[in-house]
Parts: C-alpha cells; structure tokens; sequence
C-alpha cells in the first residue's frame, strides 16, 4: 500500500512511527513544539505527545546537540533539529568531537544512537550564511553516518533507519523540497543505508547526483531522450556514508560513461569522490574522463537569478553529458 | 612542399607498404620522377616527385607500412633545412616538445618563403609529417573501454579513426568498426597478441567475438613453406571473412540456353571484326545482369552508414583474377553503353589489372558484381557478396547438353549456370528469382540487350 504524501508529512510520519514503537525517542530543537517548527516539520506533534518528548531548546545548537549527545550515550534515541544545517557549525565540537568519537573512545562500550535532523542546501533565497550543502563536510569524519534522501518514501525510510541506528546519523534533508509529493509506503519501509537507488534506467551515460539535483538529473535525462536520443540512467546515492561503490560501478560497467552532479563547490565535493571511486574501479569500462556539475566557486547570493546562475543547470548537466558522449553540446 | 607523404589513393585507403625506391638519398630530383613503389591494398603504383631538389633523406624504409599522409622522404631545395628525424621519438618529442616543434616550424615557415630565421616562438601545433592525432609511430590515444574491446576482441586500433579530442579513439568508433570488420588484428602480424593473452588467464571472461580455433604451430619441415600472405591478400582474407560471417546470403542459380546469344556473338564478331571487336560471351552476360536490374533496384545498392542505398546507374565491377590476389575495377554505367565498349573496356581494365596500372577511382564505385569462372571449364559455383555491394552473379562456363526440342527430340543445347549471391538484408528470395529469371529472358533473347 502506498499514499501520496508530501516530504514533509512522510519526514513527519517516520518520526512518529518511531516514537510509537520506542519510548526512547524524543524529538528537540529550536521552535520545534509549541511554534510547531519553522518548516512545520512538527507541526501538532507537542500536543499529542507533550513537552517531555517534543522538547524546545534554547538557541544553543552547542549545548542542546551536547545534551542530546549524552542522553544517547545514557540509551536515549535523541532526534535533534538543526533549523537549517547552517547552524550546526556551532554545534559542530559536539558532533565531530564526541558525537563522532565517543563510540571509538570507548571501545565501543559506549554507543551514540543520535539522529540530527533539518534542512541541507539551498535554492530558497537564503543568502550566503544560510545556504550550505554539508554533506561532503560531515562525510568526511569517520563516526558519522550521512545521508540525503530525496524522495517523500525514502525521508521515512531512512528516518526510520536512522534512528535504529546505534550510531549518529547526520540526516540531511532536501530543503526546498519539503512540499513535494510522492508515493509513501504504509508502514515499516525502513530503507537501508549505503544503497543507493536507480531513479531511473539507462544505457548510454551515468548522472550520479542526491538530494535535489536527482530530481534535476531526471529532467536532464528526460530532455537527453527527447534532444539527443541519449539513454540516461540516474543514480541517487541517498546515502553519502556509508557510500554504495557497487551501485555507480555497476551502472558506468553498463554505460561507460559518467557524470557527477552536486549542488555543492566543485572542490573536495561528493562529486570528486565519485570520480574518484569510479577512476578506481570502472577504469577499464570508461569511455570518457568522468564530469563533475558543481555550484560557482562564490558564498550563495540572494538574487533569484544570481542564486539560480550559482548551481548546476539543467544545461550545464545536460552539456556535461554530451561532453562524455563526445557530442554536440547545446 | 619538401617533404613526400604517403598519398591518399582511395577512399578506403588507410595506409601504404613502401615497396621500393627508386632512388637513393643524395640523388637529385626533378618534378614529376618516379620516387618509389608502393601498395595499397587493391594496387602498387609509383609516387613521383612533387618538388625539385636533392632527395636529402629517406625516413620510410622499404616494407615500412605507412599511414596516409606520413612522411616519406624529405627533398631539399635550395635554402631549405632537412628537420631533424623524429621517428621513433614520439615519447621524446612529446615531451621536449617546444624544441622539436620550433624546429620543425622553422623548416616549414622557411618552405613557405617567409624568413623566419630565429624565429622560434611557439605557434600553433605544427601536425610533423601526417602525425597529428598523438597517433604517430603506432601511439595512439583511446579510451580505457576501447582499449579492454580491442583486447577483447582481437582488435588493431591503428586500423581505426578517432573521433574524439586530439583524435581519441572513443567507443563510438570502434563498435563502428567491429560492425564494418575493418579492424580486425591479424594474428600473424600481431606477434605479441598471443603471448600477451597466454599471460592473463586462459580463461577469459565472456568474449564478445568468435573465438578463432586452436591453431597448430608450423611445422616448418623442409618440405613446408611458411606463407606470409601479401598485403592484398590479407585485405581479401579480412574483407571476405567480414561478409560471408555479417551478410546473410541467399543464392539463385538459373540455367541458361545460350544458343541464341551463341549465334548472335559469332554474327557481331563476323561483323566487327574489322573494327578489331572480338565481344566475349561476359560481355554479354554483364550487360544481361545489367539490363535486367532495372526492375530489381534493390540488388544494385550499397550498404551505406544509414541503410542501404538503391542506385539507378549499374556500375558493373567485374573481378579480374591476379597472380597475388584479385580485384573487382568497375564499367560504369553499363547499361548505357554498347556491347563494343563494354568489350573494349573490359578488356582494358582486365589488362591493366594484372599489370597493376588501375587508379584507385577504377576500382571503386561498382554496385553489383560479376565474377566469371567460365573460361575454367567450372559447370557452377556461388560467389561470396563484394562488400558494400547487395548482390553478385557467379558466372561458370557453356557446356554442351542433350535437350529436348517442341517435338520431343534429343537436340543438342549450349547451357550456362550463373548463379546469384545476394544479402538477404536488403533483398529476399523472390526478388533474387525474379531478377535470374530475367537475366535468363535476356540471354535467351538477346536482341533484348541492343534496346
């Protein structure tokens, strides 16, 4: 059974299922109860379930993160909201410094089953201190799990999973993408981290891409059909790590040819290790030197049409795979 | 243009043998001499000077296999620098490069007339010599999939054009090749393929391409030769295998009364003899397949990059068998021309077939083909299909047979067999019988072939 749901109920659904079945779940964060969240993820969930397991904090992401991070070490499944992952920089000690590390400290007698939640990215105006894409910065340290969904029915899945997880799970969720609708499964569809989803099937070039530049990759690879009769396959990692090798591997060994797409800056980016990975080991199936799509190299402007000229185009996308198919670029 | 490049003699063309020279370094050159022999794969001719001067290096050797375009021999004229040999410096050259380059570009600036003296500044990339590409010297760039097919699949990569930057050879080009078989390897030539895959497992993963059967190794006893096939031979051996292995063929065999055509040979002969016009029984037998193809357009096409291609005009190949091998130059537009001419001309590019005089554009072109084994006292044989062409007639000897008459007597009939090969992609059976049965209504009518 399946329902159209908004990302942002089926974000709302999973954390609900799991405050259900486990008392141990507690939601916190900024605004989250009595004003019902600022993107009203939790929109009614304080009335339900009382101040005592929908908790507002204080605005000090460093301390209600440190807070959240020692009622997990003492069994408590904490899901903190970040506003905006913006401002997990200042919580950022907490996260990477203990969070990360209490688990290894310990020798592993000490568990962090925490999930810290909200929205990642840009694309809604938010200038240059609230636009950041954080997947590649918090993918880096070993201790983390990241993931960036970005279907309605894989914001529930892998939220259900994330909070099973004995590990802290830094959950990034596709922000602009909160009203968007789509098929939810009914129940338990908890979806597993480090396999990535064919979002749709190809033969002729790999976009490999998360949270919302998949929706743009599958535009890009409707419009190749359409232009070019390309046959585009589109992978979406929703899972930055544990990351799924096979899944890109697998597709460029079909295709020969791949692109990476990241809303982020083309340095040190996701898209480098995708590059890197399929270098590593689809070497001898490539065609073509693997492209990446990145942002401009500047902070986030405001202007819609700065904004817009700052991240990966559909022309851009759809160039940069002409350019691996050595064709014609538009 | 003091340098002599390997000329382009037609358009499938890819590369030249260095026969040999017919002069030595140091000889003085005018315009227009002979330099030196080289083959192709349907032909051997000379290649004369273009320039005058002193022939002051000989960079191919004879045997070297030249790709189109690259630098034989350098002829010096007055003023005029030799530039320093790169061969074999590829890797050098890449990576001195300015020093080489300016060199180079000195030598060509100077040919040019402009006086460049100390003039080194780094231009354009000077493609030296037919080497631009980075293919040079047997380098060549390809994608990591095309070199894992061509490994795969036995492929020679010299054989094939790259299309991507700086002329990398992309996965495009190669399928494109595998579907034209113009790039298989050929095992003898590949000394070190063999070895190269004894020393992977023996097991391969799935192989794309039919594996070959396990060759013996040569006996080499005194009363063994080992073979090395010519140039052209290996052009058939690859060119023949490719068809009969990609184009289904059907075949039709008509047999034909030829009596009437008999009668009306000797008649025009008697006629033209004067005239020095002796028409052979293929004379007729071409313009027969020729005159009959109009209602058959679809065995006189061409297997083109985008689907067969139905031509009007019939140009007829017709194979010339040689000492090394054979060739198929062409009568075009047959159907146009009379029997005289048609005699006359076949007889010509029959000659200067076996001398090895033909131009490129003399054996190129034809649409359908007819391969005659009559005058070997053959009673039938089939042909295998000339790519790209759709069709090709088998042509075997008149041979005296009893038949019956309206009155049931035993009379004594002059027969031919030809028999028809065609690709079943583009023509089906009925077509094939159809198209024999009115080859047949011609011969067997000739006056049908002076309409």
């Amino acid at each position: 059974m399946a329902e159209t749901k908004t990302y942002r109920e089926a974000l709302r659904e999973a954390m609900v299922h799991e405050m259900e079945r486990d008392d141990n779940v507690i939601l916190m964060g900024e605004d989250i109860g009595v004003y019902g969240g600022t993107h009203l993820i939790t929109d009614g969930l304080i009335d339900e379930w009382g101040p005592k397991r929908v908790m507002d904090t204080p605005i000090s992401e460093n301390g209600f993160t440190g807070a959240a991070v020692g009622m997990a070490m003492m069994g408590m499944r904490p899901i903190v909201e970040m506003m905006t992952w913006n401002f997990s920089f200042l919580a950022a000690d907490q996260i990477i410094q203990h969070a990360a590390k209490v688990r290894y400290f310990s020798g592993g007698q000490v568990q962090v089953p925490l999930v810290i939640r909200g929205p990642n990215g840009g694309g809604v105006q938010l200038s240059a201190q609230h636009t950041h894409s954080l997947e590649n910065f918090y993918g880096h340290f070993p201790g983390l799990k990241v993931v960036a969904p970005v279907t309605p029915n894989d914001v529930k899945g892998m939220m259900l999973t994330a909070v099973r997880d004995p590990n802290p799970v830094v959950f990034l969720e596709a922000g602009a993408l909160y009203g968007t609708k789509g098929e939810v499964e009914e129940g338990d569809n908890a979806v597993p981290f480090g396999k990535a989803r064919v979002a749709r099937e190809g033969d002729d070039v790999t976009l490999i891409a998360y949270g919302r530049q998949v929706n743009l990759c599958l535009r890009v690879a409707d419009a190749l059909e359409e232009e070019d009769g390309v046959s585009t396959e589109v992978i979406d990692l929703r899972s930055i790590r544990p990351f799924d090798e096979d899944a890109i591997v697998e597709s460029v060994e079909k295709t020969h040819r791949a692109v990476a797409v990241q809303e982020q800056w083309r340095w040190f980016g996701v898209a480098s290790e995708v590059a890197a990975i399929i270098q590593d080991r689809a070497f001898d199936s490539l065609d073509a030197p693997v492209e990446r799509v990145s942002g401009a190299e500047v902070p986030a402007p405001y202007a819609r049409n700065l904004e817009l000229a700052a991240f990966p185009s559909d022309k851009q996308v759809a160039n940069a795979a002409r350019r691996v198919l050595y064709m014609e670029e538009k | 243009m003091p340098e002599v490049f390997m000329p382009k003699m037609g358009d499938a063309m890819e590369e030249g043998t260095l026969l040999k020279w017919l002069v030595s370094e140091g000889d003085d050159i005018s315009e227009g001499d002979p330099l030196a022999e080289i083959e192709t794969d349907k032909a051997s001719m000379e290649i004369e000077a273009e320039d005058s001067g002193t022939l002051a290096q000989i960079i191919a050797q004879e045997g070297d296999d030249i790709p189109i375009g690259g630098a034989i021999a350098f002829i010096q004229g007055e003023g005029e620098e030799v530039p320093e040999s790169d061969s074999g410096g590829e890797e050098a050259k890449a990576e001195e490069g300015g020093e080489d380059e300016a060199q180079a570009q000195t030598a060509t600036q100077t040919e040019a007339g402009s006086d460049a003296e100390g003039d080194e500044e780094e231009g354009e990339e000077q493609p030296s010599g037919g080497q631009a590409d980075g293919r040079a010297n047997g380098r060549f760039r390809a994608s990591p999939i095309v070199k894992r097919l061509a490994a795969e699949n036995d492929l020679d990569l010299s054989k094939v054009d790259g299309s991507g930057p700086q002329g990398r050879i992309v996965e495009r080009d190669v399928r494109a090749a595998m579907e034209r078989g113009d790039a298989q390897a050929n095992g003898q030539e590949e000394a070190e393929a063999p070895e190269a895959k004894s020393a992977e497992e023996p097991q391969e993963a799935p192989q794309v391409g039919l594996q070959p059967a396990r060759l013996p190794e040569p006996v080499e006893g005194p009363d063994t030769q080992l073979v090395e096939p010519t140039r052209m031979q290996r052009v058939i051996g690859e060119r023949m295998t490719e068809a009969k292995q990609h184009i289904p063929h059907f075949y039709a065999t008509a047999e034909i009364r030829m009596d009437a055509a008999m009668v009306l040979r000797k008649q025009l002969n008697e006629q033209l003899e004067e005239e020095g016009v002796k028409l052979s029984v293929n004379d007729f037998v071409m313009k027969a397949c020729a005159v009959a193809l109009r209602g058959y357009p679809n065995l006189n096409a061409i297997q083109t990059t985008q689907g067969f291609e139905l031509h009007e005009k019939v140009n007829m190949a017709m194979a010339v068998a040689l000492d090394a091998g054979l060739i198929t130059p062409v009568i075009r537009d047959i159907t146009s021309k009379g029997l005289a001419t048609i005699s006359r001309e076949s007889k010509d590019l029959a000659v200067r077939a076996r001398d090895g005089d033909l131009q490129p554009d003399e054996y190129q072109g034809g649409t359908i083909t007819v391969s005659n084994m009559g005058m070997f006292g053959i009673e039938s044989f089939t042909a295998i299909v000339n790519p790209p062409q759709a069709a090709i007639i088998a042509v075997s000897s008149i041979q005296k047979r009893p038949s019956y008459d309206e009155n049931g007597e035993v009379v004594p009939a002059s027969m031919m067999k030809l028999t028809l090969s065609a690709d079943h992609r583009i023509a089906n059976g009925r077509d094939g019988a159809l198209y024999m049965s009115e080859v047949r209504r011609v011969l067997e009518n000739p006056v049908l072939l002076m309409v």
